[in-house]
């Protein structure tokens, strides 16, 4: 896993977590808080269990985002039980349409990932539903989880897995611990494979997003005002993209303050002529 | 390439809608009730959606047809823009596009004949004037023609008025439509054009500079009328030994005869949308360079703007009449965008 992978998980259930924790050697971290949290040793896949239900939802994808400092750059994953019409029990599902029953909205998580997933419509509702459409999935939490990590992140960073776990045919009441936990267990490497795409575009993000290492040298060492600060960071990336070979480090090392060094990084910039017979 | 489709159910049964459809049967088909819902909406990111972008059938409800900002013509008194897309297949760094909407998925308008009707009203409407319409504002005018099929739709409406213009402004290489039929007097195939090393590093996923060069030149010997747009003009290192060998290889080989017009303008941006471009593509080479703000503008310094725009001009004056060459005024450009 590389530098700027950072994906967080939301389920809802217990056993829905078991297979995911272990594929990524998850443990919990010690607080005491609303909802159980785990990670894994390099800090980049951390895991909430929300209990059932919109409102514990939202709450656990935000406590995740603050317990975890997740970055804007962080994929967001839902993956989960529903019920569905006509789908096979253990089939998994790319949700790329969500409504909310009770607020009358839809999502569209944007399939920006290429996959050969089964991909399907979620209606998300607050009791469990056994009136089943035809051709919908119906959960508890997906709306909630989607629309708190679309503000989070972006649309294109989240991503809702369902597994068909109940329908006509299936009563959603037989479901056992060990039924939910397989379930998911039997989708893991469908799911390790989409998430492994998720992280490269959370990878892109990180690399568009983080500020380069000389910004945090150059405002550790010289004190520059918010506006100021605002400057720096859009002249040091220009910086960056000249491809100069130069040290910025090095080329700002005599400047007495903050304002000496924007003048001396705009006079330059100013001056660059872009040599495209290179790039 | 386009595997998810989302359709407005106003359009479900639009014949253009199912022919769509039917060219991508393995799409995904995701009903909607409006564009909006989809494209657009906050918490997107263009740059990922870039990577894959959707597809929306939508249809058109009003503004078809828009007045163009003063400024921006080819000699024509009134002028008018439409576009019957959003969004482009093609990706300039450049592109205002990519500060204008949050979202890169393409919306596509399928009632082509609600335009044809606006176009037909605006010409019945000013008989006598010298009327010009431009196709391509929001999107590019041919890129997706082999599945829209919009300049095909459209030609024949200016066939029947010969006293208007029409401008189609394209980097595409799709010139079918324009080789089924005979040439009409009254179009002009407008190519976007930028030395070569400059478009390799910005127009990304658009066909080459050669190769819209010669289809300009298979163009203009099948008698079509064609215009070469040098807009935005793009400074860097020996900006003039590019732009003069691109000016060379253009008029050598698009006969004279044939060139409509030559229009050039120059690089700007909104300060707004600069930002959020800027933001999108903090790497871009093209944002590195002096870029200042003038006014709530982003553009070279005016003494750069002045001295490409000089040097445009008199180098195209050499090859063409004066009164073809038409220049992209700063307030054009301030509320049109970079093709
Ligand atoms: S500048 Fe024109 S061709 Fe390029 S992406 Fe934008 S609309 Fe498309």
């Amino acid at each position: 896993m590389g530098k700027g992978t950072a994906i967080r998980w939301v389920v809802a259930l217990e056993p829905e977590s078991i297979a995911i924790r272990k594929k990524y050697q998850m443990t919990r971290i010690a607080i005491s808080g609303p909802y159980p949290i785990f990670k894994d040793v390099a800090d980049c896949h951390w895991l909430t269990i929300s209990g059932v239900g919109r409102v514990h939802a939202a709450a656990a994808t935000m406590y995740l985002h603050q317990v975890s400092s997740a970055p804007p750059w962080a994929g967001w994953v839902n993956v989960g039980i529903a019920g569905h019409g006509a789908g096979t029990y253990g089939t998994l599902y790319l949700v790329d349409k969500i409504m909310d029953k009770s607020t009358g909205r839809s999502g569209y998580p944007g399939p920006v990932l290429s996959s050969n997933s089964v991909r399907g419509s979620l209606m998300t509702v607050d009791k469990p539903e056994t009136n089943y459409g035809n051709d919908l999935l119906f959960d508890m939490e997906g709306s909630a989880i989607f629309e708190i990590a679309c503000r989070l992140s972006c649309q294109q960073l989240v991503l809702v897995l369902k597994i068909v776990s109940d329908g006509p045919n299936i009563d959603v009441k037989k479901l056992t611990s060990k039924m939910i936990s397989d379930l998911v267990s039997n989708s893991i490497s469908e799911i390790f494979k989409l998430v492994g795409k998720l992280e490269i575009l959370t990878k892109k993000e990180y690399d568009r997003l983080e500020l380069p290492v000389a910004y945090y040298a150059i405002k550790k060492n010289w004190h520059f005002s918010q506006s100021q600060e605002y400057r720096l960071m859009h002249l040091v990336r220009r910086w960056q993209a000249t491809a100069q070979n130069k040290e910025l480090m090095h080329y700002v090392d005599e400047c007495k303050d903050a304002k000496s060094i924007i003048q001396k990084l705009s006079i330059k910039l100013d001056n660059h002529e872009v040599d495209w017979g290179k790039s | 390439m386009i595997d998810t489709i989302y359709i407005e159910k106003d359009v479900r049964d639009h014949p253009r809608t199912r022919s769509i459809l039917g060219r991508f049967n393995k799409a995904r088909h995701i009903p909607i009730e409006r564009y909006g819902e989809v494209f657009n909406k906050r918490s997107q990111n263009f740059r990922l959606q870039k990577l894959k972008p959707a597809l929306i059938l939508a249809r058109k409800h009003a503004g078809h047809i828009l007045r163009a900002p003063e400024g921006f013509g080819i000699g024509s008194r009134k002028n008018f823009y439409f576009a019957h897309m959003f969004n482009c297949l093609y990706d300039c760094r450049y592109c205002f596009l990519q500060g204008m909407y949050t979202s890169a998925n393409y919306v596509l308008f399928v009632n082509f004949e609600s335009f044809v009707k606006q176009i037909d009203n605006l010409i019945w409407r000013y008989p006598n004037e010298s009327l010009t319409f431009f196709s391509g504002y929001d999107c590019d005018s041919l890129a997706l023609e082999s599945i829209t099929g919009f300049a095909a739709h459209i030609l024949p409406v200016f066939k029947k008025f010969s006293s208007v213009l029409i401008e189609f402004r394209t980097k595409s290489i799709q010139i079918q439509p324009f080789e089924r039929i005979s040439p009409i007097d009254n179009c002009v195939i407008a190519f976007s054009l930028m030395p070569e090393v400059m478009s390799n590093a910005l127009d990304h996923k658009a066909p080459p500079i050669k190769k819209r060069i010669q289809a300009m030149k298979i163009l203009a010997e099948k008698g079509w009328k064609v215009g070469p747009r040098f807009d935005p003009l793009i400074h860097g290192k020996n900006w003039k030994t590019h732009y003069q060998e691109l000016f060379d290889q253009v008029f050598t080989t698009v006969p004279n005869y044939a060139i409509h017009s030559v229009s050039y303008g120059p690089l700007r941006f909104p300060l707004a949308m600069f930002r959020d471009i800027f933001k999108l593509y903090p790497e871009e080479q093209l944002f590195s360079g002096p870029l200042p703000q003038r006014d709530g503008i982003v553009a070279y310094k005016s003494e750069i703007e002045e001295e490409m725009a000089d040097f445009c001009h008199n180098n195209f004056t050499k090859f063409v009449s004066d009164t073809v060459v038409f220049q992209c005024t700063p307030e054009a450009q301030a509320i049109g965008r970079a093709k």
